[in-house]
């Protein structure tokens, strides 16, 4: 990883939830004045600490400290936060068409303009508040006029992307020296945003449906990106149903560091094809009637930062969306637990560590031994509650309540209530079946932690050459 | 009218006999009803005995940071291909859970 990027103790859910609030702009302004905080998960709170508006160039952020817990229970403000975020709002086309769909969607996303690009802006000469300009500057007559009046002055801005990445760094230079890890989050436009200041910052990044913008970096960033040096570092969890976070036309190469898709992309690919039939004119049309019909109808939605379209387990790691328990590993093209698709905090295998894996791993086995020889011997526990059942029974029939009732009777009643019969004839309340299956899967679990286990031994008794015994493992 | 006496003698006893036939029938009914829910709260108590025991979730966390380990110590094509080996063993702890909870739903009545 990159100058040893510090990766923060803060769940995907923590970073979906702040980016939800990053939206809403009355309520930070509240939160930002009474100082109370926002609650992610449990026990995870999070106190406004700046809130930075652009309405010239669209940028629409907050940067967040974790609070901590005092003596008598309570949640406040750390002069010493162990985690700040910087979470940037994304496209809002309602309220901000020109300088995010326009400007910075189009203009920095898809053409590729550098956001370090400085533009012209005028302004009051003696304006304090410079976030709302009297506009960009062109160079028409009614502007130069008002210019040499000597009451207006010019000033520049970068675009939203730009100013995003200055405050990261503001903020980064601000917590410098402490143990405080700052980390970006942002969902469409703002994950672009989150995801373009942490690679120039060096500091660790979750988006959400967030579009590429590996070309807008440098050349020398861009090759680091390639290279897989942010992988571990910055994490974008894409729909890839989604046209903005998983390609407007052909699917993205990659994002800046991990791409994790919420489901198996396969269906998504296979409608992401039909769209690309017929001339360009037939792609072009189809393309927009998608684009308009989920990102702007949300019919189905596909892009927002809502649980249609990302879920979380109970540790507040991304989920699959359809229920499975893996994710999408794009750039490894591999379904994988979430917590190993994003390979933060994974310790690199040396000789001692293969060793201790290893271990972890035959102790794993010994614990699925166990659990298969309580599935084989299940049977004893069912016999005997069913043998209590047919006892007790018996002595209920022939008198009182049942007195026209016989021990045959108790026996015929068990058979009809059973499931099926073992060779004696005994009925069993169990599915054969599934326990024959379970004993199998079991022993199959078994082998192939064994195969694992086998080679992390083998490494850690000769580690030079783990890349020749990890190619006759997998027979490559 | 020996003949009208021996009739109604046969009727009473068929009457006798029906009641007893729709008795016993009441009283297995309720056997069985009986029966079932006794089952079915012993076969509950099993399920309940059992399912710690064959719980992975302490299983899956363990490997997992084995399996990001592993992946994370290669790059390039060695790293694609063992994220495929890592895949498919993490899918297979997946079906052992899936087949475990099956095993336990499958303790029931019929």
């Amino acid at each position: 990883m990159t100058n040893n990027i510090k990766v923060p103790n803060v769940s995907d859910k923590t970073y979906f939830i702040l980016n939800r609030e990053a939206y809403d702009r009355e309520r930070l302004d509240d939160l930002m004045k009474s100082g109370k905080p926002i609650q992610t998960e449990k026990n995870s709170y999070w106190y406004v600490e700046k809130i930075k508006r652009d309405n010239d160039t669209g940028l629409d952020a907050v940067v967040v400290s974790q609070g901590k817990k005092t003596k008598d229970g309570k949640w406040v403000k750390s002069d010493n936060p162990e985690n700040v975020v910087v979470a940037f709002a994304g496209t809002d086309p309602k309220s901000q068409f020109f300088q995010d769909v326009i400007d910075a969607d189009g203009g920095n996303v898809v053409m590729g303009i550098d956001p370090k690009k400085k533009e012209h802006y005028i302004v009051e000469k003696d304006a304090k508040d410079t976030s709302k300009t009297l506009g960009k500057y062109n160079g028409t007559p009614t502007q130069d006029s008002m210019l040499s009046t000597g009451n207006y002055k010019l000033i520049t801005k970068t675009s939203q992307i730009g100013q995003a990445d200055d405050l990261v760094r503001e903020v980064k230079q601000k917590y410098k020296g402490t143990s405080t890890v700052i980390s970006t989050t942002g969902h469409s436009l703002g994950g672009a945003e989150a995801e373009y200041s942490a690679v120039n910052n060096n500091i660790y990044a979750v988006a959400f449906n967030s579009p590429s913008i590996v070309k807008l970096h440098s050349e020398e960033q861009q090759k680091k990106i390639n290279n897989g040096e942010y992988d571990r570092s910055i994490k974008s969890i894409i729909n890839p149903d989604d046209m903005v976070g998983a390609g407007w036309w052909n699917e993205y190469d990659r994002h800046n560091g991990t791409t994790i898709y919420t489901k198996d992309p396969e269906l998504s690919n296979a409608v992401r094809e039909a769209r690309m039939q017929g001339d360009v004119f037939q792609q072009i049309g189809q393309n927009a009637g998608y684009f308009f019909q989920t990102a702007i109808l949300g019919m189905p939605d596909t892009h927002w930062v809502g649980s249609n379209n990302f879920t979380f387990d109970k540790n507040g790691n991304v989920q699959n969306i359809e229920g499975d328990e893996l994710v999408y590993d794009k750039n490894l093209k591999a379904m994988l637990p979430p917590e190993v698709a994003s390979g933060s905090g994974a310790i690199k295998v040396t000789p001692e560590v293969a060793k201790q894996l290893a271990q972890k791993v035959n102790a794993i086995i010994d614990d699925l031994r166990t659990m298969k020889r309580e599935a084989e011997n299940a049977y004893q526990e069912h016999d005997a509650e069913i043998n209590d059942l047919k006892h007790d029974t018996y002595r209920q029939v022939g008198h009182g309540l049942y007195d026209k009732l016989t021990l045959e009777d108790v026996n015929n009643t068990l058979k009809n209530l059973a499931q099926s019969f073992d060779k004696k004839g005994n009925p069993l309340f169990y599915d054969v079946h599934a326990e024959k299956a379970y004993i199998a899967s079991l022993k199959d679990t078994i082998s192939d932690l064994e195969d694992i286990s086998g080679y992390l031994a083998q490494i850690a008794k000769d580690f030079k050459s783990k890349d020749k015994m990890l190619a006759n493992w997998l027979k490559l | 009218m020996e003949n009208f006496n021996k009739l109604a003698s046969l009727n009473n006893l068929n009457g006798d006999q029906e009641d007893t036939l729709f008795i016993r029938r009441n009283q297995l009914q309720m056997l069985k009803t009986g029966m079932r829910v006794t089952a079915a709260t012993k076969l509950e108590g099993i399920k309940t005995t059992l399912r710690p025991k064959f719980k992975v979730d302490d299983i899956q966390k363990e490997m997992n940071s084995v399996y990001s380990s592993l992946l994370y110590s290669f790059e390039g094509k060695a790293q694609q291909a063992l994220a495929q080996r890592i895949s498919q063993s993490a899918q297979q702890l997946i079906s052992t859970e899936k087949d475990g909870e099956s095993f336990l739903n499958g303790f029931k009545t019929r």
